[in-house]
């Protein structure tokens, strides 16, 4: 097996083709299809993430099969949509795993359909590869993977929130979550940093996923005076509460820090002006080459920081499923640790290594901040540098190269 | 604890939920069925003003006053061909099939707009300062629109020929008929008008927000709670339930318990004791539960004016 360290002056394309067990100038695969599961928002409140999550699983599926596809036959992405909401992606699952019998599932965008979805699959024993980001996708099972860092990391945004106001013990701060798993687990994970930095905590505001009128719980977060607000929103919830923060008389946004600056990209540089926050990167060691096949197919960037970890965990599936040698999924699984191991992806820094829940060791973001109307690099006042990393102190952090044994799993899961 | 913001951001969504709250509750008085899928047309109303101004590059203002028309055009359509057949089917029919209609819209609307949110043609303008409280522009045009079309209607009902027939339908329909009165010209206009209510409604909750596919689906439970306080049929009533679940959902999770609790002793002065804005949307239904237990018929009685 070929060391990390050995394999990082390769491209990822031979990488792929070495890990299938092709030559560069791959044999089409031919014979019918291995399916793909895939399961994501394509319509309801996420839905642009969604969109761009899926075509970013469509590039990787290509690039599967001119690189000679899986077990020499083609992967075929069999798409259901979740509708952004936990009951339709409980009846997709079990969809894909009945009916179409799919050895692996990829999707998930949102921690309120990925959880229940992971479940359902976890029970039948079929491989979810998800980038939701509850705490609580460690509790679902063995079959459940990550690549894209837990809420637990949502700690870096504060650390970097402290960073900018150097000089402030007593700073307070408040915090807009989503009020559902992810946006709970960032509340208490973004308190608990608070405290353990010694700041102040003055307000939560969890609030309802595309209720569209937020002025009521925005207008309380005001009166609580913080010093700086973090941010936790997504989509088009992003925009209506910066407009309508705007409208309730904020006109410095210097003052919002947010975990998903990107979801502000589309708005008028005057209601985003001075807002910093962390952005989850796409510069792993073939992130160019993977943004302009995206932008020569799609005619844009991702519109979803997010997206591009669905590009990386299909082909991490792909090349376990060479791996493997075979669809059983248990060996597929098995498989999983050493695939992301020696994969150089392109979200994140391009270090996809799976920890012994099968989740992300350590994740990145890069501080950025709207200046202008320029969406810029950013590094806070007493940092030397804008790149935030978050890795895990206990033996979460370590990157496994192969699968946990039995008698793990069964500590891990019971 | 801003009082004056808490007011006026009840105020418009008062304005926003009453306008659509008055059309539902008209149609009930004269055809005696919840249209579930009234608040679908508040959504189609809004899409049919984003077409007009961003596709069609009309001013926003003309955008929203043909797709007003249009819209009670389209209502009177529809009872032409689905509901005036069920007329003598008693209500549980037509309820399912306004329900079964308004997903047809849902989806329809997906399928031609899309997913994505979007926005009319008006950039974003700071709020004006007044006596403490921020509103803007479109937020006072919607809550002086909205009163100017509430006053307009009650003197539809009080002072006109057709206001009386639809008065004297909503008591007694047969009665109504009895004494000539052509209840299908009545019940046309209850159409038109309850439509092109929702669609206003719609529009001003697009413009105030932003426009998507599911905001009706968002809406239909508030305002059939606003209805169902009001009393259901009644238009008084209707104006009431909004403003009471309006003002309620804007102060409730403000309200810091603290400034009343400590003159007793029971808190300091610089506690926070006030409802996690989490709960938010508990309050307006905690408060359906609360004043339908005090008073089952709603506040007013079942009459249209």
């Amino acid at each position: 097996m070929v060391s990390r360290r050995e394999l990082g002056g390769y491209s990822g394309a031979l990488i792929a083709a070495a890990a299938i067990g092709r030559a560069r100038a791959a044999t089409p695969p031919t014979g019918e299809p291995v399916k793909f599961g895939v399961l994501v928002g394509l319509t309801g409140p996420s839905a642009v993430a969604g969109n761009a999550c899926y075509q970013c699983m469509q590039i990787a599926a290509d690039e599967v099969n001119a690189a000679g596809g899986v077990l020499g036959r083609p992967i075929k992405l069999v798409v259901q949509d979740d509708e952004g909401r936990p009951k339709a992606a409980v009846d997709a699952a079990n969809l894909l795993s009945d009916v179409e019998k799919v050895p692996l599932a990829i999707g998930g965008y949102s921690s309120s359909t990925a959880l229940p979805a992971g479940q359902v699959f976890n029970q039948k024993s079929v491989i979810w590869v998800t980038d939701a980001t509850t705490n609580k996708l460690k509790t679902v099972g063995p079959f459940c993977f990550d690549t894209a860092g837990l809420a637990d990391q949502a700690a870096g945004l504060v650390d970097f929130v402290k960073a900018d106001h150097p000089g402030n013990p007593g700073l307070k701060l408040a915090g807009i979550f989503e009020n559902n798993p992810i946006g709970q687990d960032r509340d208490t994970v973004s308190r608990e940093r608070t405290k353990e930095l010694g700041l102040a905590w003055q307000h939560s505001m969890l609030y309802q996923v595309g209720a569209g009128d937020f002025r009521a719980e925005l207008q309380k977060l005001i009166d609580s005076k913080p010093d700086a607000i973090l941010t936790d929103v997504y989509d088009n919830d992003a925009q209506v509460m910066q407009k309508q923060l705007y409208e309730l008389g904020m006109t410095d946004f210097s003052s919002i820090y947010s975990y998903n600056l990107s979801a502000y990209s589309t708005l008028d540089p005057s209601l985003t002006n001075g807002m910093k926050g962390l952005d989850y990167v796409t510069s792993g060691p073939r992130a160019d080459e993977f943004l302009k096949r995206y932008v020569a197919r799609f005619g844009k960037p991702p519109s979803d920081a997010w997206a591009p970890p669905f590009y990386d965990a299909v082909w991490i599936a792909a090349i376990a499923v060479n791996m493997a040698n075979s669809l059983d999924s248990s060996r597929i699984r098995d498989m999983m640790w050493p695939s992301a191991y020696h994969t150089l992806g392109v979200s994140g820094q391009g270090d996809k290594g799976f920890n012994m829940y099968g989740k992300q060791a350590a994740d990145q973001g890069m501080g950025q901040m709207y200046k202008d109307g320029k969406y810029v690099d950013y590094t806070p006042k007493s940092s030397r540098s804008n790149l935030v990393v978050f890795r895990y102190s206990n033996e979460e952090g370590i990157v496994l190269d192969k699968a946990p044994s039995a008698e793990e799993f069964k500590k891990l899961y019971g | 604890m801003n009082v004056a913001q808490m007011l006026v951001s009840g105020l418009i969504s008062a304005a926003e939920l009453g306008i659509i709250a008055i059309g539902l509750t008209l149609t009930f008085s004269i055809l005696r069925f919840a249209n579930f899928s009234h608040a679908s047309m508040a959504v189609v109303g809004a899409y049919l003003a984003y077409f007009l101004n961003v596709t069609l590059g009309a001013p926003l203002f003309l955008a929203f006053i043909v797709a007003v028309l249009a819209m009670g055009l389209f209502g009177v359509a529809v009872d032409t061909a689905i509901f005036r057949i069920m007329r003598n089917t008693g209500d549980l029919t037509p309820m399912i099939t306004s329900l079964g209609l308004s997903l047809v819209i849902q989806y329809s609307v997906q399928a031609i707009w899309g997913p994505q949110f979007l926005r009319y043609r008006y950039g974003v303008r700071p709020g004006l300062s007044l006596l403490g409280a921020h509103i803007t522009a479109p937020q006072l045009g919607i809550i002086v629109v909205t009163t100017v079309a509430l006053f307009a209607f009650h003197a539809l009902l009080k002072f006109t020929t057709l206001g009386k027939a639809m008065r004297a339908t909503a008591t007694n329909p047969e009665l109504a008929q009895a004494c000539s009165i052509d209840v299908n010209t009545v019940i046309r206009a209850v159409w038109f008008i309850g439509t092109a209510f929702a669609g206003l409604g719609g529009m001003f909750f697009a413009w105030d927000t932003q426009l998507d596919p599911y905001f009706g689906f968002n809406l239909i439970i508030p305002v059939f709670c606003v209805v169902l306080i009001g009393g259901v049929g009644s238009f008084y009533g209707a104006i009431a339930g909004a403003l009471i679940i309006g003002l309620t959902e804007n102060v409730a999770i403000n309200l810091n318990l603290a400034s009343f609790l400590a003159p007793l002793g029971l808190a300091s002065a610089g506690d926070d004791i006030s409802l996690s804005s989490s709960y938010k949307p508990a309050v307006a239904y905690g408060l359906v539960v609360v004043l339908l237990l005090l008073r089952p018929s709603g506040i007013a009685q079942r009459e249209l004016i």
